[in-house]
């Protein structure tokens, strides 16, 4: 007894009043006899990975989420450090969090695998952890994907985020459920910084929770991406692990990198520390591409056990429309014109509950879904609202038709593509190899992708002349957009591309490595869809074009012009995809450039892919025919 | 307790809605005077709610930018401020439901509302044919929707649970 007050009166000022440190001393004792420090548990707990040669580090970046000063790259010291922390006295305010409470998941599988005597170690329960714990209530978890969406940067390769069920409510029923999302915390704009900035790790990424309602109207509806649900085979006691630890990531954040450390890789090891079982975040240390981490998911056995699609408002809208006749067409469109509303008098009565609600469509869509419009929008939206109210009977049920639409994203090609080929361009034969990191071209099959579109990042191809025995790099892609959407007068989508990257000026310098140049271009038109025997879309766009290299005089050009082209599918296996046009540079190397191109896609059998390639820029002329495997 | 609700939501409310007209206070209505009066130029709604890292507090353990100060608790939208906050960002799509007198918006804002599942119909039913005055004109915001709403459903207590 006199030697515990001995050792408690030395100790006080150190650890606490009411520590125990023989019993911490024999917890670390036992931590370390069972090896805690190397169990994969504790270390996804912290996000420990092994890095070149062999030592460990933790992807977390926030200070705060290691107790220890070494803990970032120390899993034992950090486990110390844990443990000692359990054991300060309870905080003075309910508002302040005890480490116990502000690392749960770490109490828990400490408490579990060391045995925690409660009597030696108190427990400190936290009202604010237990009151969030309820308000959210969750009963399961789902896996979430946005589609594409190529107006911004930051969406292209789609999106990925969790949905905690709320006990009690239809999978089917989602607003008022939860979501973890995982994303660069950034008042960034500007697509083109976000994109250099997010490449370097330039933004703290941070977990968040919002309402489920709030991700359907950015997503849903404002975007017009389709979300995909993956019901997640979790045991309760799963999905307490993940909810504890999604509490513990909250304050702190992780540097944020586009390619890898991004929004969908981080999930992963949310799951895993749920499902210690399963090692989901491997294998993603150059690329992780949403859809590939949906895919890795996808691929645990008994993971996934339910699929749902939740179409985009705009297929709603569209499938309503579909049910119009010609003239009910041309009414709708009268109701956004000012002046006093149409009536509805001349249809039957069975008829207007559907066009009023195709006519409130009408109008959200011309005005961009804007949640406060100008007064007089305000005023034709209400009105639609108030005759819509009045007329009889619920419109019509479009969501069958509506999920018809869809096509799940998993069944798309892989995101890679290799492709090696042999070509004669400019009198010369030539042997090529490209390497295309993303996503899809306009050519590549078609289901699971955006139609009419094509998205590259950071591709290169190089060739080898057999000639001259030079190898030489043909072109390097940071970024190739190809956004194709068929115009129609009711969404109004425009047509459009942009280029940054080195490519070859051909039309400058006869020889097959000459021209070596940095361009940016871009422009935008529109295009029409035509059906029937030979459906094929037809586009036309303005473009701009920069060029910067020693190949030109003044080492630049500044250029206008126009483009045209034809997307024809004559197969799901076989698609051409045309294009011409020509650019007058006004401004430092002075000329006008015609330029063609005609690429056809085989899809001879499963990821494999034959390409052959027509093309002209200028006086040069070249061939090519490449194999490609998807990986 | 969530009838109580319904029917306490217009007391709740009538304070936050006098200061946010005082101006964007931190407290007024928890944010929700930013979405409706200081949010003029049409910027995403999201954006209340985006997380940022500066401008939380340490003892916050989700941050949430300063536009929604007060209306979240670690991430979690307040109990009181649900039906607020649900109203104001879906208006639009809840709107929709309301004439047609059913859809998932409006069997979400039911259920926060505290109407009996097996009174979802009526309810439908109930907003539908009262759209009108419940939206009486193109200036009127979902608080003022909740509020008439509250008024015309104190009269209808029996769709409440």
């Amino acid at each position: 007894m006199r030697r515990f007050l001995l050792i408690f009166l030395f100790l006080a000022p150190l650890v606490s009043r009411a520590a125990d440190t023989g019993y911490l001393r024999s917890l670390r004792e036992r931590a370390q006899s069972q090896a805690l420090a190397d169990d994969p548990r504790w270390r996804v707990l912290l996000h420990m990975k092994k890095k070149w040669g062999g030592r460990w580090e933790s992807q977390v970046d926030g200070r705060s989420f290691f107790l220890s000063p070494i803990g970032k790259t120390d899993a034992g010291a950090e486990l110390d450090a844990t443990l000692t922390a359990f054991f300060e006295p309870p905080p003075a305010s309910t508002e302040t969090l005890h480490p116990q409470s502000l690392f749960p998941a770490r109490y828990a599988y400490l408490k579990e695998t060391l045995g925690f005597d409660g009597r030696r170690l108190p427990e400190i329960q936290s009202p604010r952890l237990e009151k969030w714990r309820n308000n959210l209530d969750v009963d399961g978890v789902s896996l979430v994907f946005a589609t594409a969406y190529l107006n911004n940067p930051a969406s292209m390769f789609g999106h990925t985020f969790l949905r905690l069920h709320q006990r009690g409510t239809s999978r089917a029923d989602p607003l008022l459920d939860y979501t973890a999302n995982f994303a660069a915390v950034t008042a960034e704009t500007s697509g083109v910084a976000f994109a250099v900035k997010g490449l370097l790790g330039g933004y703290p990424g941070k977990f968040s929770t919002h309402p489920y309602y709030m991700k359907i109207q950015q997503y849903n509806n404002m975007e017009n991406r389709d979300l995909w649900e993956y019901d997640l085979a979790l045991s309760s006691s799963q999905v307490r692990r993940l909810l504890d630890h999604l509490w513990e990531m909250g304050p702190t954040y992780f540097r944020y990198f586009f390619l890898t450390e991004n929004c969908s890789y981080q999930l992963l090891p949310l799951l895993e520390v749920a499902d210690p079982t399963r090692a989901l975040s491997d294998g993603f240390s150059w690329k992780a591409i949403p859809v590939d981490t949906l895919r890795r998911v996808l691929a645990e056995p008994d993971f996934v056990v339910a699929r749902r699609g939740r179409p985009a408002q705009l297929k709603f809208i569209q499938a309503r429309r579909a049910l119009l006749t010609p003239a009910e067409r041309r009414w709708v469109k009268q109701t956004s014109r000012s002046g006093p509303l149409p009536s509805d008098a001349g249809f039957p009565p069975e008829r207007r509950a559907l066009l009023w609600e195709a006519a409130y469509d009408y109008n959200r869509l011309h005005h961009k879904f804007r949640r406060y419009g100008p007064p007089a929008q305000e005023a034709r939206e209400r009105q639609l609202l108030l005759e819509r109210s009045r007329a009889p009977g619920p419109g019509p049920d479009v969501s069958a038709a509506a999920l018809a639409t869809l096509e799940p994203p998993e069944i798309g090609h892989p995101t890679g593509r290799v492709g090696l080929g042999c070509g004669r361009g400019g009198g010369q034969g030539f042997e090529e190899i490209e390497l295309r990191t993303s996503l899809h071209d306009l050519t590549d099959p078609s289901p699971g992708f955006p139609r009419g579109s094509r998205l590259s990042m950071f591709t290169v191809k190089g060739r080898f002349l057999n000639e001259t025995h030079r190898a030489s790099l043909e072109r390097g892609t940071l970024v190739d957009i190809v956004s194709i959407s068929p115009w129609d007068s009711w969404s109004r989508l425009p047509s459009w591309r942009f280029f940054m990257g080195w490519d070859r000026a051909r039309d400058r310098s006869k020889r097959p490595a000459g021209g070596s140049h940095f361009t940016l271009n871009g422009g935008s038109g529109l295009s029409v869809e035509t059906s029937g025997r030979w459906p094929a879309i037809f586009y036309a766009r303005a473009d701009a074009d920069l060029g910067v290299g020693g190949v030109f005089r003044e080492n630049a050009r500044v250029g206008l012009g126009g483009t045209g082209g034809i997307l024809w599918a004559s197969s799901p296996r076989l698609k051409i995809s045309a294009e011409g046009g020509a650019i007058h540079y006004a401004w430092g190397q002075v000329d006008t450039v015609t330029r063609w191109t005609v690429v056809a896609g085989w899809s001879l059998f499963d990821r494999w892919l034959l390409r052959t390639e027509f093309s002209r820029a200028g006086v040069y002329r070249e061939g090519l025919a490449t194999l490609n495997f998807f990986l | 307790m969530k009838k109580l609700l319904a029917i306490g939501f217009v007391a709740a409310m009538i304070p936050s809605l006098s200061l946010a007209k005082g101006g964007n206070h931190p407290m007024a209505g928890c944010g929700l005077g930013y979405v409706l009066f200081g949010n003029n130029d049409n910027k995403p709604l999201m954006q209340i709610f985006a997380a940022t890292t500066n401008g939380t507090s340490a003892n916050q353990t989700f941050g949430m930018s300063s536009g929604t100060s007060g209306c979240t608790e670690d991430g979690a939208v307040k109990f009181v401020k649900v039906v607020e906050i649900y109203a104001e960002i879906n208006m639009k799509d809840l709107s929709r439901d309301m004439v047609n007198g059913q859809g998932e918006y409006l069997s979400a804002f039911a259920r926060l509302l505290g109407v009996k599942e097996e009174k979802q119909a009526e309810f439908g039913a109930f907003v539908r044919a009262n759209y009108g005055a419940l939206v009486p004109s193109e200036a009127t915001t979902s608080v003022d929707m909740l509020n008439a709403l509250a008024d015309k459903l104190a009269g209808r207590t029996d769709l409440l649970g």
